[in-house]
């Protein structure tokens, strides 16, 4: 029952759902934002039918007269940033292993915080652009379509099997409030194509989490809400991206003025060294929290994606797309899909580990990469040993084989949605017309030949922190065979040993033994002799 | 050529030295089976036990040694640890060959002299080198983390290669002295007197 619901959660995703709803549903926003001192039910400027979603944002920007343009200003809304000198992001030149580059491709637009960025003519600067319900629907019925770039559903649509309603608009825009956890996650879980699919740490699970999931989240203690972390001023909100690291510092923030809407790291609350043993206090130098705190990735019921293999894409079984199903750790997901490739799932998987400050060098689309060099790390995080700001951290390496230009060794990307005659894969299952399609709408060039290149994309493990009994025993990096393996420019007590040392210490002690041994032997058999001797020639002499 | 009018009984281990010596065996053998465990080489009373235990009965053994090394200077002992090359000869002669002869020890073991050449020099060694570089690399390995903040030392692994190296050497000893224990008159007499502190010595002046 879970499994097939799981199936058609990542199935319906990018469909253009954001799954998990709804069923049950939410009284009024005031009850709920105890701290609102607003009951916009009782605006009347929301009692109106609206028939269009950019009316509503223009209705709350009648009081909200600069939330437009604070959003404007946000990653939420501009999806790429300039770092050193290139804009890099989901909306410009970013790449990843997934869905690769979402420009060009309409549906992933669902996911953007506005309405209607189909292409490049997308009017950034127009504020009724802008989609408040997204963050601040309080009746868990609002979805954005992938269809129409991320307006909400205007009409009862049919998804496959599932039949989506149309949207009430008057009914959303008065439930409006804080964003809660279901605002947030009908994105962020639901990345790369279905929940589960993208973090490792972030699936619809953080909805209402056990407190063996999540110690913060969970509502049978702190309940937090995402933004107790990810600090939100004028529509800014604390979290990492490209230029922007993930947490200032390693200290507490202590109440200080100048961290507000600063990321936050697990020090800003717990200090640096929150242990009551030295011995554990000690690794916080060089460990992050994480790495011992979050012992497993997905450990909710849903699967995370491993690897996605884009080069097995495009059979047909008589001329038809097909999926295939596999039970990956005790659920069932795809293994196959035409449109897609081959994946590999896991639930409960041990992270890897590797130096980082809160930075990821991201590639881009104009990135010349080395072919030899394969896997391509994507964004790999920076830092070393000798780096004092850098910390062991945990990460879900997703493991990708992806088209690139043979002759400009580039990552290329992929036109996936579209009608027949737009080359998108997802409808014509052609590899050089999608990959021209997706070369022209992302302005980048193509030769024409092309190839796939394993790639490697970091995604740093923070969420679903457990509970302190859970976390990672010392042996697992203290051993021969250590979790850290690999990560190899320090010496690690219980995994390394100097090979002199361990020559020295063999032939020291077992040349020891045996020599004992030896002369013990030695010593025993001439005692027996010269005792038998001196019997045959008793009588002479006597003890 | 032995006979009963010239041996008697003394005491050659006085009741502090007896105390340190065991109670030194103890944390030594406490100390190599969590260091070793920490090491990697097995699982036992499991790693954060291990080092905890490893940790405190590292602070003990060196106050201990701290008194150790009091008594031995403070009481004239340290005379019984200088070294001396007169005579390792004729020990070594005596471990290689004369034991397996039935020949006597060529040592007379006395309150002033209980160590025969041999032993003063691996004994020398042993307390006054092999345990103060081990305690102190093993202070070096407790405080690294405050080390390295302080820019001292940015990587632990020679303090690691120094602390392993020399537990296999005492290792190798610990191995070697049982059995070396068993070179007195009879196989026990050693250990007895380690453990009563008495032992019967021969009194004749002459070879």
């Amino acid at each position: 029952m879970k499994y097939k619901l799981v199936t058609i959660l990542i199935l319906s995703s990018w469909l253009g759902l954001p799954p998990l709803a709804s069923a049950e549903k939410n009284q009024n926003s005031v009850t709920k934002n105890a701290n609102m001192t607003a009951d916009h039910a009782k605006f009347e400027i929301l009692d109106q039918d609206f028939d269009y979603a950019p009316d509503v944002t223009e209705a709350c920007l009648e009081c909200h007269t600069e939330a437009a343009k604070q959003v404007h200003q946000t990653f939420h809304w501009k999806w790429a940033e300039k770092v050193d000198g290139v804009m890099v992001g989901k909306g410009q030149n970013g790449f990843n292993n997934y869905c690769v580059s979402a420009r060009g491709n309409a549906s992933c637009m669902q996911c953007h915080a506005g309405y209607g960025w189909r292409n490049d003519d997308f009017d950034h600067a127009a504020e009724e652009n802008v989609d408040c319900l997204v963050c601040h629907d309080g009746t868990g019925t609002y979805k954005k379509s992938a269809a129409t770039s991320g307006h909400p559903y205007y009409e009862d649509t049919q998804l496959g099997e599932f039949l989506q309603p149309a949207v009430d608009l008057k009914a959303v825009a008065k439930s409006v409030g804080e964003p809660q956890r279901e605002n947030c996650l009908s994105c962020h879980a639901n990345g790369g194509g279905g929940n589960g699919v993208k973090h490792g740490d972030t699936d619809m699970s953080l909805v209402d989490p056990v407190h063996s999931l999540d110690v913060h989240m969970s509502p049978e203690k702190l309940n937090f809400s995402c933004q107790t972390c990810h600090k939100t001023s004028g529509h800014e909100i604390a979290g990492r991206y490209n230029g922007k690291t993930s947490f200032i510092d390693h200290e507490k923030d202590m109440g200080r003025i100048e961290r507000d809407g600063k990321n936050v790291s697990c020090e800003s609350c717990h200090g640096a060294t929150p242990h009551e043993i030295r011995e554990i206090d000690n690794h916080t130098a060089k460990v992050a929290c994480t790495s011992c705190h979050i012992p497993e990735m997905a450990r909710g019921p849903y699967l995370t994606k491993l690897s996605w293999d884009w080069s097995t894409a495009t059979q047909l079984k008589d001329g038809k797309p097909f999926t295939e199903e596999k039970i990956f750790d005790g659920v069932e997901a795809h293994s196959y899909m035409s449109n897609k490739g081959d994946f590999t799932w896991g639930r409960n998987v041990t992270p890897q580990y590797r130096w980082y400050k809160g930075e990821l060098k991201q590639k881009t689309l104009q990135t010349v990469i080395d072919p030899d060099a394969a896997p391509i790390d994507i964004n790999p995080p920076t830092g070393d040993y000798n780096d004092p700001d850098a910390r062991i951290w945990p990460f879900k390496v997703h493991k990708g084989k992806q088209p690139y230009d043979t002759q400009h060794n580039r990552i290329l990307p992929i036109k996936l949605y579209g009608k027949q005659g737009t080359g998108a894969l997802w409808s014509e299952f052609d590899w050089p017309k999608a990959l021209t399609a997706g070369a022209e709408s992302n302005e980048v060039a193509f030769s024409g030949k092309f190839d796939f290149i394993e790639t490697n994309g970091f995604w740093p493990i923070k969420h679903m922190v457990a509970p302190a009994e859970d976390a990672v025993k010392c042996v697992a990096c203290h051993s021969r065979d250590s979790r850290l393996t690999g990560l190899n420019d320090f010496y690690l007590i219980g995994r390394d040993s100097n090979t002199w040392v361990e020559v020295f210490g063999f032939l020291a002690v077992f040349g020891g033994l045996s020599g004992v041994i030896g002369h013990g032997a030695l010593r025993y058999i001439s005692t027996h002799r010269r005792k038998n001797q001196q019997t045959y020639s008793q009588g002479e002499n006597h003890e | 050529m032995s006979n009963t009018t010239g041996s008697k009984i003394v005491v050659i281990f006085k009741r502090f030295e007896r105390f340190w010596h065991w109670a030194q065996a103890l944390m030594i053998l406490i100390l190599l089976l969590t260091g070793l465990e920490m090491h990697g080489l097995f699982q036992l009373f499991g790693f954060a036990s291990a080092v905890q235990t490893h940790n405190i009965t590292g602070f003990v053994w060196s106050g201990l040694l701290v008194l150790i090394y009091t008594w031995i200077l403070t009481t004239g002992e340290w005379q019984q640890y200088f070294p001396t090359l007169k005579g390792v000869e004729g020990t070594l002669r005596f471990y290689l060959w004369g034991v397996f002869k039935g020949e006597k020890h060529p040592h007379h073991m006395t309150p002033e002299d209980k160590f025969n050449p041999l032993q003063r020099l691996g004994y020398v060694f042993i307390l006054f080198v092999l345990l103060i570089v081990q305690v102190i690399s093993g202070f070096a390995f407790y405080f690294f983390a405050d080390l390295r903040a302080a820019g001292i030392i940015g990587h632990v692994d020679l303090i690691a290669i120094v602390h392993t190296l020399n537990a296999y050497a005492l290792l190798s000893f610990v191995v070697i002295h049982l059995y070396m224990i068993t070179f007195g008159e009879k196989l026990t007499t050693h250990i007895k007197a380690m453990l009563t502190g008495k032992e019967e010595i021969n009194t004749d002046k002459a070879e």
